[in-house]
């Protein structure tokens, strides 16, 4: 086990285990002086301002400044807590094999167009075929 | 001769990608240019290759070309932190250099800076946020995707129409795909990890189109007209450049499409109209901004295939008589 800390703009979260997609992580808010924050709201905003974007609220902290968080999809997030806002990743379990899928074939797609850039264009002797 | 309108099209991938792009449909907005590009782009590229060369069409693909990349580079100077003074003072830089010097220094320098888009790109890798591909909301973005693809083939087709050598359109395509997959990438780090390296690209993409795109614009007029048009695309930004890239351009493209139908004949002809026809429903339901353009955008290109048909066909028809 390993401790993620995170630094805030006028706070701190910390991580227990890191985030990843899928497995359950414990969020820890503790102020400046590193003391736990009790009694404040955690809302977290999965892929903002992207399809599939979802908020979240995870509820108030406990004594020790804690909040269980399950995350649901990989990639960008920003946690809230009160008015800090506090952008994080989630890294995923599996790989995007969607993403990857794709990208793998435009990069194909791109290098085999290219490739056949480089042929010459087959030449022909008699460009107009006549019946006559 | 290198692939000057591909470099810009990248340059003109970057500049969607980095401000409006990537956010709706992720890598799925890439798939759908490169289909675009492969189903009308690169078919009409080829067309372009076998008809025969008109002096008209010839100077209004020139001046396209550089237009395009004059909006390109207009474009990318909006991700940069720039002033506006700024911005247009190096728009008008880059323009001039590039009239003074003419398009030949850069011919090492364009090869070198698409490589090194599609290098540094690598460092995206990893980074999948922003590249997620989503197929929902297709009707808001499909139009503009395709917009890039047609520039991304259909541009580099047109002005390689003097060349007989090579299949060149595939190589500006080909190398365009990967430097826009390249500005993806980095548009993914820069969403995920706050690094700024895409609008460096973007501007780099965007400044050796414009300096390769200025050959056969030794004009004057050409000159003078490009200088102010730099400096306006600089200052109106990704909106001004975006209306000229989105729905201008494809309808030019539509435009020196129908004009080679003309040239050729039979199965030929039919195809290079309903190519322009593609071209227009693709820069019409851009231009029209309405939830729902596309019946309207193909309804309008359907009326483009029939006139240029019908009128093509009776040219046709009376030059046999004759």
């Amino acid at each position: 086990m390993w401790l993620l800390l995170l630094a805030l703009a006028s706070a701190e979260l910390r991580f227990e285990p890191a985030p990843v997609d899928g497995a359950k992580t414990v969020l820890t808010v503790v102020d400046d002086a590193g003391r736990p924050r009790s009694g404040v709201g955690v809302r977290v905003v999965q892929r903002p301002g992207l399809p599939g974007e979802r908020q979240t609220s995870l509820g108030l902290t406990d004594s020790l400044g804690r909040v269980e968080w399950t995350p649901e999809v990989a990639g960008s997030t920003i946690v809230r807590v009160g008015s800090d806002e506090t952008p994080l990743i989630v890294r995923s379990a599996t790989p995007p094999v969607t993403t990857l899928s794709w990208l793998g074939l435009l990069a194909l797609a791109a290098t085999a167009t290219a490739a056949v850039g480089l042929t010459r264009r087959r030449t022909r002797g008699h460009p107009h075929r006549s019946r006559h | 001769m290198l692939p000057w309108p591909a470099i810009a099209a990248a340059a003109c991938a970057a500049v969607w990608l980095s401000f409006a792009g990537l956010s709706h449909g992720g890598l799925a907005e890439l798939v759908v240019a490169a289909a675009a590009g492969a189903v009308v782009g690169l078919p009409l590229a080829s067309l372009a290759q076998s008809a025969p060369e008109r002096a008209l069409r010839t100077e209004l693909v020139r001046v396209a070309g550089a237009v395009i990349a004059l909006a390109c580079l207009g474009g990318a100077l909006e991700a940069t932190a720039l002033s506006l003074p700024l911005r247009a003072g190096f728009a008008l830089s880059v323009w001039w250099l590039a009239c003074l010097l003419g398009p030949r220094p850069w011919t090492l320098a364009a090869p070198i800076v698409l490589l090194a888009v599609g290098a540094v790109g690598m460092a995206g890798i990893g980074h999948w946020t922003l590249l997620e591909v989503h197929w929902s909301g297709l009707g808001d973005w499909w139009s503009r995707s395709a917009a890039l693809g047609l520039l991304l083939a259909g541009t580099g087709g047109l002005a390689w129409s003097r060349t007989e050598a090579g299949r060149r359109p595939y190589l500006g395509f080909g190398l365009g795909l990967w430097a826009a997959l390249g500005m993806a990438l980095l548009l993914g780090l820069a969403w995920e990890g706050g690094m700024v390296l895409a609008p460096a690209a973007a501007v780099g993409l965007g400044g050796v189109a414009v300096l390769g795109s200025t050959e056969g614009l030794r004009t004057r007029p050409y000159v003078i007209g490009g200088g102010v048009l730099a400096v306006a695309l600089a200052l109106g930004g990704t909106e001004v450049s975006g209306v000229l890239l989105a729905t201008l351009a494809p309808v030019l493209i539509a435009a020196v499409a129908a004009s080679l139908a003309f040239d050729l004949r039979g199965s030929s002809r039919f195809a290079a109209v309903a190519l322009a026809a593609g071209c227009a429903a693709i820069g019409l339901s851009n231009g029209f901004a309405l939830p729902d353009a596309v019946l309207p955008a193909v309804g309008a290109a359907l009326a483009v295939v029939a006139v240029v048909w019908a009128v093509g066909t009776r040219f046709v028809l009376e030059r046999r008589g004759a």
